[in-house]
């Protein structure tokens, strides 16, 4: 049996086995084949995306030097694009950290295929995200004012505001995130380092091997390393969501104070982040022709995901709606119908049918096995997840108790970069990555693959 | 040797150079702000030490009494005259205002001559000389135009234009001439009464805005306010007579949606029942004036003016139950028609059968317009213009190449006056048409008096030096130097200031009790004036003038012509604040707008803010729609005040003026320039417009923000909108008709009591947690942190009490809180963005407008420091924070702009810095030199990108408590006074420390009609509103 293929393999009793032939060092060959000096479509993206991210950079200069005056912002709508950008970024970077470790607890193996992408994801997300509430001040050079940092003029933040919370969330997930999948990466990178050439990349990958000998001890280590930080992280996915949902649910503006708002975030969080690694995926295992390695059951399994996050979001609106409609409160009453049928209604529509509507779909197998559907169902998962927090945020302040003060938000060119910009600057790292890193978890698909026997004597 | 080297030189220069890239890459240059102390310190000035001068108001012909604030040598600040008997204290938007015509930007440098299209700058020396050479050679035909001048300056101008051989002519657009007109006819005295709402128990205004523009407009809020104060019968009455909801009219119970131009006939009307059902007193004339009315009768009346018949009876009725303590009022540009003087003489007559005049309508104090020219001698004065009759005209203190239609010639037969000298300190539209500048001192920069009503002498002094970058010089010196230069010699003084002095020996010899001439004077500048106790001029029914009914008129809409709150007759436009004052009517800025009713809107296919078209005999106009319930929906209204074709920066190009629909027309009886009656076509226009609305959103949505009590209830003692109706919208839970005000905590200290509850008291249920037992959250000890965190030694709480019932939506308080607290002043675009920087605001909002019961609330709406504030919770850096003094503060410094206290303000408090509107580099800055000299120096200039708000005026409380410190005594209540409750003519606000229960805020705060807004949200604010009693009526309207 000199050629084996997963398929004949039974892990766990799992079917997860890529249908082409995968041998120790056809994987390897594979995922460090990426690794490679980039041909003319890596570059002419890259340096499109450099163009739009000095547009962007360009508005957040003028937001500095001018102020924010120069955005749409006004009275009583003082966030919009700027926080919507921020919780979909946030929203985003939580697949990573519930794919590599929640469903690492739980044993979800088909996780070892699409995790190393989740994770990068998750740490870009975080630090695309990390950009918002730093540049949306009125006076970003005095961000570092946020930190419990230790000053002669004995000031101190408050830490009764959830925008205080905000900040050891986000910080803490930083750190966590970026931590765990530097931990993963140790074995891959040092397969990479005993492969590679070029002696900057051969320091960069010794760097990021830890000294990595794959001796038996260090295996040991790592796994223990990998459960504990697991084990970590896991609770992070609800918590920080939880906070990011706070900002809202603890201010008492109508269409925010609500209860919900926790568990309805980290659903939506889940959401948007698998949408994103569908999207992600889809395209690189076209591109790098990595079918075997993300098999069909792979990103079937994601679109079930998809479909339980998206009932759990179609289910908070009408929870939204219902408690709108049995609360006392007129003014929540008012918001909530404003919402669907105001001045933003569209955006309104085009939430509830990327996010609820649209992915009925997939309760069709045929759906959940087709990559072109599958595709378009993630950009329209983006899409809406991008639509409920700019509906969340701007319909609800539009709104607010005083009618006096109701001017409607319209978004500005300045905005328009922000959103754009923020994308650029995700891609800008995923880029690098798939062409740095290994992008798929050599160390954990080959705990699925045979070992390798001995020839018969 | 090298052990004596501690360094070595290359560690040296490494160490150098880290010192030097972190000193270069940590620190920004620090912002170039310097403080230069006194070299040779004033004698009369302390740095930091506000010095008040007492003066008069010279922004309208009333001139109310006023103290200016002066620091370090700057007027920084107007309020009104406590002691002076015009005023009491109050004072207007626009009279505020006057410290931006000071510090106007634009104001002209210094002498200028005409040199083609452009101007040439010269000395004073060159132009006295030159102006005076025409002076003299003109022999006599000199023309003297000036506005109304009372007191010294009157008698200087008339002395000096009698030794020039000049004609002196005093022209005010807003004349009072139909008054005067009409009070000569029937009472046999040309002069405009003093109108005592005080003592009136009803008033209906046939389209007076005697809270706007007529009369004495801050006495008379004053008095208003006081007759809509509770009273034994609940509070007065007022009915408003006219097709167009004005901001007085807004202020009414009900509103009687007229026929523009038949309100004559409804006062007839009245009369006719009053007598004909002999309500009023018993009177030797009635059988005269039954006959003159014989005509109106309520049928005839219904069918002139849309008021139905039984609305006539009742009316007269209603008026006539307070037969001697009611008031009918008419007069002022708004019924300035073809038959205004019939009008009021019709209103007259109305009081007199009820038997008013003598107790609500006086003659004790009338204003003084001696010597104001009608319009019938201000157009011969335009006539022999135009023959040539003049070779020299001096202008000043009026522009009626602005403020007179263009059917009156004015600028045409200017221009043939061979030479054409303006007197005015800033270039507006008649000093543009001039030949020779020679501008004058501002008044609050110059010595000069007032006699503006009877029995009451007005000094007006400067409170600063005259502004060094604007070489101007006093209208009476200018007038002394031109009559040297020109050979003409008179008795006057040697400066304007001798003369004034000189003039006012008369006042000395009746006033001054003994005291030498010199104290008298530094006493009576000190005062302000002097005045004394008018008796009043008892009048009989002097004649009746036969009345016409109004004559059936044609044409699509009848055009009203509105004087403006902000800009009276146009001469307030060119300061920033009142263009960004909104008018209070539709809550627009920086604009002119048409106001029609929405159903016109319909059928001419515009939405709000759409362009339309107003085309009369005269001319047609292209303005923004805006749509207002409060009009007749055969009415148009277009208001007066915008349209400048010259007057600086400010007023220039924007809007359109009103007077160029106005075509050819005076009042009948008494030859006034009519400015209403014209009839106007309406059509969609096509321009782009910008209406720029500070507040949209007019409706409540029940929310319950400007809260009412009817009358019932209030004399019932019960409680206002709570009580009334059970089942409330905000989800407050305790419907049985109980209380739902918690009372605030007002005395300090961690062991506080509880305070009393009424028997049977549920605290609602926002205020309880969950899990815990209502005695234990309501235990004093477990209340909230922010009442409980006072500090162990505060004495105080400041808090405010804001009676809705004296609030008429004057917004004088509004100009006082930007005066005081270096408010930006950002411009439409930015305005209707939503990006005002106003840290009081009137909203407006319209519960029932549409003719009959009349229900227009304003809310003046400020930063609520609430003792649960949403904002403070919210603040990452503790930039706003509880004070140990109850205040809400906002450290400027500290703030990093998350913004997230104003998204979770319900009261929407709060304005952020969209930009930097400090900083003289950029374009968005507000302040441009020498506006800049105005800002208050105990108030920080915010920058870009921080939050600000309300602060209570906190440098007020500590410059009292300063004060009361450094005199070793405990502060008395009423010492401090914000801005707002300063300035309130009406004296709506009351500010004040809520822990001393024997202040004015603490019986307000704790008494009837009490309430917070948004109770509900249990944010306990320090600011507690009392309700607007609300009249019942009958009438269900008839538009």
């Amino acid at each position: 049996m000199s050629s084996t293929t997963l398929k004949n393999i039974a892990v766990d009793g799992v079917n997860d086995v890529p249908d082409r032939p995968v041998t120790q060092k056809s994987l390897n060959d594979d995922v460090l084949s990426m690794v490679a000096w980039p041909g003319k479509v890596w570059w002419a993206l890259f340096l499109f995306d450099l163009v739009v991210l000095a547009v962007a950079l360009a508005a957040v200069r003028n937001l500095i030097v001018h102020g924010w005056g120069v955005s749409g912002f006004m009275r009583p709508v003082m966030w919009a694009v700027d926080i919507t950008n921020f919780v979909f970024w946030v929203g985003i970077a939580h697949c990573g950290t519930l794919v590599s470790a929640v469903l690492f607890l739980f044993r979800s193996h088909f996780r070892r295929a699409v995790y190393r992408i989740a994770e990068a994801m998750t740490v870009f997300g975080v630090l695309t995200a990390a950009m918002f509430p730093a540049i949306h001040t009125g006076r970003p050079w005095f961000d570092y004012w946020l930190f419990p940092y230790p000053n002669q003029r004995q000031l101190w933040t408050n830490i009764r505001s959830p925008l205080e919370w905000d900040v050891f969330a986000v910080n803490t997930y930083l750190t966590v995130s970026s931590i765990f999948f530097l931990v993963g990466l140790i074995p891959d990178c040092a397969a990479a380092r005993d492969r590679a050439k070029h002696p900057i990349l051969k320091l960069i990958y010794t760097i990021f091997s830890f000294g990595w000998t794959g001796a038996n001890y260090q295996w040991k280590h790592f796994y223990g390393a990998y459960l504990f930080f697991a084990a970590l992280a896991t609770p992070l996915v609800f918590s920080v969501h939880s906070v990011v949902s706070w900002d809202f649910a603890m201010a008492q503006t109508p269409g925010w104070h609500s209860t919900l708002f926790a568990p309805y975030f980290v659903a939506g969080a889940i959401f948007s982040g698998v949408g994103m690694v569908i999207f992600l995926l889809v395209i690189i295992r076209k591109g790098f022709g990595l079918q075997h390695l993300v098999t069909i059951d792979h990103m079937e399994k994601l679109a079930k995901l998809v479909l339980l996050t998206s009932c759990m979001v179609g289910y908070s609106y009408l929870t939204e709606f219902f408690m709108a409609w049995y609360g006392p409160s007129a003014a929540e009453r008012d918001v909530f119908w404003f919402r669907a049928t105001g001045h933003y209604w569209w955006a309104f529509w085009i939430m509830f049918s990327c996010n609820v509507i649209f992915p009925m779909s997939l309760w069709f197998k045929s759906v959940r096995r087709n990559m072109t559907a599958l595709l378009v169902l993630s950009i329209f998962v983006n899409i809406g997840m991008w639509f409920e927090r700019f509906v969340i945020i701007v319909t609800s302040l539009t709104r607010t108790f005083n009618p006096a003060n109701w001017f409607y938000y319209r978004i500005s060119i300045t905005e328009l970069a922000l959103i754009v910009g923020s994308f650029a600057w995700f891609f800008m790292f995923f880029l690098v990555f798939v062409r740095v890193l290994p992008a798929f978890s050599i160390a954990e698909i080959k705990e699925t693959l045979p070992m390798p026997k001995r020839r018969a004597h | 040797m090298s052990d004596s080297v501690v360094f070595s030189r290359r560690d040296f220069l490494k160490l150098v150079g880290v010192g030097v890239a972190g000193a270069a890459a940590g620190c920004a240059k620090p912002p170039a702000d310097k403080l230069y102390p006194y070299l040779v310190a004033p004698d009369d000035i302390l740095p930091g030490v506000p010095y008040h001068y007492a003066s008069t108001c010279r922004e309208c012909p009333v001139g109310c009494g006023i103290v200016v604030r002066a620091r370090e040598g700057r007027a920084i600040k107007i309020e009104g005259n406590p002691k002076h008997p015009i005023g009491q204290g109050g004072l207007c938007a626009r009279g505020q205002s006057g410290l931006q015509g000071l510090y106007d930007p634009d104001r002209v440098k210094s002498p200028m001559v005409r040199n083609g299209a452009t101007w040439k700058n010269v000395t004073w020396d060159e132009a006295i000389a030159m102006v005076g050479e025409k002076l003299a050679a003109a022999k006599g035909k000199t023309l003297l135009l000036t506005g109304l001048e009372s007191g010294s300056t009157r008698a200087l101008a008339s002395e000096w234009a009698a030794a020039a051989g000049a004609r002196l002519v005093m022209w005010e657009p807003f004349g009072y001439e139909a008054v005067k007109a009409a009070n000569a006819k029937t009472f046999g005295l040309a002069s405009v009464p003093r109108y005592a709402f005080e003592n009136a128990r009803c008033v209906v205004s046939f389209g007076t805005d005697f809270l706007e523009t007529f009369g004495q407009p801050v006495s008379q809020a004053r008095g208003f306010a006081a007759m809509r104060a509770k009273h034994e019968d609940g509070a007065g009455h007022f009915i408003s007579v006219e097709p167009r909801l004005s901001l007085t009219g807004a202020n009414a119970d009900e509103w009687v949606a007229i026929k523009p131009g038949a309100e004559l006939s409804l006062a007839l009307g009245m009369a006719h029942v009053i007598l004909n059902e002999n309500l009023g007193p018993a009177l030797g004339e009635r059988g005269a004036m039954l006959s003159a009315v014989s005509a109106f009768t309520p049928e005839a009346v219904a069918a002139q003016t849309d008021v139905k018949a039984e609305d006539v009876q009742r009316l007269a009725r209603l008026f006539a139950k307070s037969s001697g303590k009611s008031l009918a009022i008419a007069g002022g540009i708004a019924t300035q028609g073809p038959n205004a003087t019939a009008l009021v003489a019709a209103v007259n007559l109305l009081n007199y059968a009820a038997g008013n005049v003598g107790s609500t309508v006086l003659f004790d104090r009338p204003l003084n317009l001696d010597g104001l020219a009608s319009y019938a001698e201000f157009a011969a004065i335009v006539a022999e213009m135009a023959n040539g009759a003049f070779d020299v005209a001096f202008v000043h203190g009026t522009n009626p190449a602005y403020s007179t239609p263009a059917w009156t010639k004015f600028a045409d037969s200017f221009g043939k006056v061979g030479f054409k000298v303006s007197l005015s300190g800033t270039l507006d539209e008649t000093a543009a048409l001039c030949d020779v500048i020679l501008p004058s001192a501002h008044a609050l920069e110059s010595w000069g008096d007032a006699q503006s009503a009877k029995g009451v002498w007005s000094l007006q002094q400067p409170s600063m030096r005259p502004l060094p970058m604007f070489d101007s010089r006093p209208f009476g010196d200018t007038l002394i130097t031109l009559a040297t230069a020109a050979n003409v010699t008179g008795a006057w003084g040697a400066t304007a200031f001798d003369d004034l002095k000189a003039r006012w020996k008369a006042q000395h010899a009746r006033f001054g009790n003994g005291r030498s001439f010199d104290l008298f004077w530094d006493e009576t500048v000190a005062a302000g004036g002097v005045w004394e106790d008018a008796a009043n001029t008892s009048v009989r029914w002097a004649g009746t003038p036969a009345f016409a009914a109004p004559a059936a008129a044609e044409g699509d809409f009848a055009l009203v012509v509105t004087p403006s709150n902000n800009f009276y007759d146009g001469r307030g436009a060119n300061k920033p604040w009142l263009q960004e004052l909104p008018d209070m009517t539709s809550k627009a800025v920086w604009g002119s707008w048409a106001e029609i009713h929405p159903e016109t809107a319909k059928k001419l296919g515009v939405k709000s803010g759409d362009a339309i078209v107003i085309e009369t005999s005269a001319g047609k106009v292209e303005v923004p729609a805006y749509l207002y319930s409060g009009i007749r929906k055969d009415t148009v209204a277009l208001g007066l005040g915008q349209g400048h074709t010259a007057y600086g920066r400010y007023a220039q190009a924007r809007g359109v003026n009103a007077l160029a629909l106005l075509p050819e027309g005076t009042d009948a009886a008494s030859g006034a320039l009519a400015y209403q009656g014209a009839r106007a076509k309406l059509s969609r226009g096509s321009k782009a417009m910008g209406l720029y609305l500070q507040q949209a959103e007019k409706n409540q949505h029940e929310r319950e923000l400007a809260q009412v009590i009817p009358v019932a209830a209030l004399l019932a003692g019960g409680h206002g909108e709570h009580g009334a109706h059970a089942g409330h919208s905000l989800g407050r839970l305790t419907e049985k008709g109980g209380i739902l005000s918690e009372e605030v905590q007002t005395k300090p200290g961690k062991y506080t009591e509880p305070l009393a509850r009424p028997e049977g008291y549920v605290p609602p249920a926002h205020s309880l947690s969950a899990f815990e037992p209502k005695e234990k959250v309501r235990h004093p000890k477990s209340e909230p942190v922010s009442e409980g965190s006072y500090g162990k030694n505060a004495k105080h709480r400041w808090a405010m009490a804001i009676d809705l019932n004296a609030c008429n939506g004057c917004a004088a308080c509004v100009v006082a809180c930007y005066a005081e607290n270096n408010i930006p002043v950002v411009g439409p675009e930015l305005i209707k963005k939503g990006r005002e920087m106003a840290w009081i605001r009137i909203d407006r909002f319209e519960d029932k407008l549409d003719g009959g019961a009349n229900d227009v609330r304003f809310l003046p709406s400020m930063c609520q420091h609430c003792s649960d504030a949403p904002c403070e919770m919210v603040c990452p850096v503790y930039a706003t924070y509880h004070t140990s003094e109850g205040l809400n503060g906002q450290v400027y410094n500290r703030c990093v702009g998350t913004r997230y206290c104003s998204n979770n303000c319900p009261y929407k408090a709060r304005s952020f810095n969209w930009f930097d509107y400090s900083a003289p580099e950029k374009t968005t800055f507000a302040f441009p030199e020498p506006l800049n000299w105005q800002l208050n120096p105990d108030v920080t200039v915010r920058s870009k990108g921080v939050m600000e708000k309300c602060t209570m005026c906190v440098q007020r409380i500590l410059e009292g408590k300063g004060n009361a410190r450094d005199e070793k005594r405990e502060l008395r209540d009423g010492e401090i006074q914000t801005a707002c409750s300063q300035s309130c003519p009406t004296q709506a606000i009351t500010f004040g420390d809520l822990a001393d229960p024997a202040s004015a805020v603490h019986a307000k705060s704790y008494g009837e009609r009490k309430y917070w807004v948004l109770e509900e949200l249990h944010t306990r604010p320090g600011v507690t509103y009392l309700q607007k009693i609300q009249r019942e009526t009958t009438n269900e309207g008839h538009a």
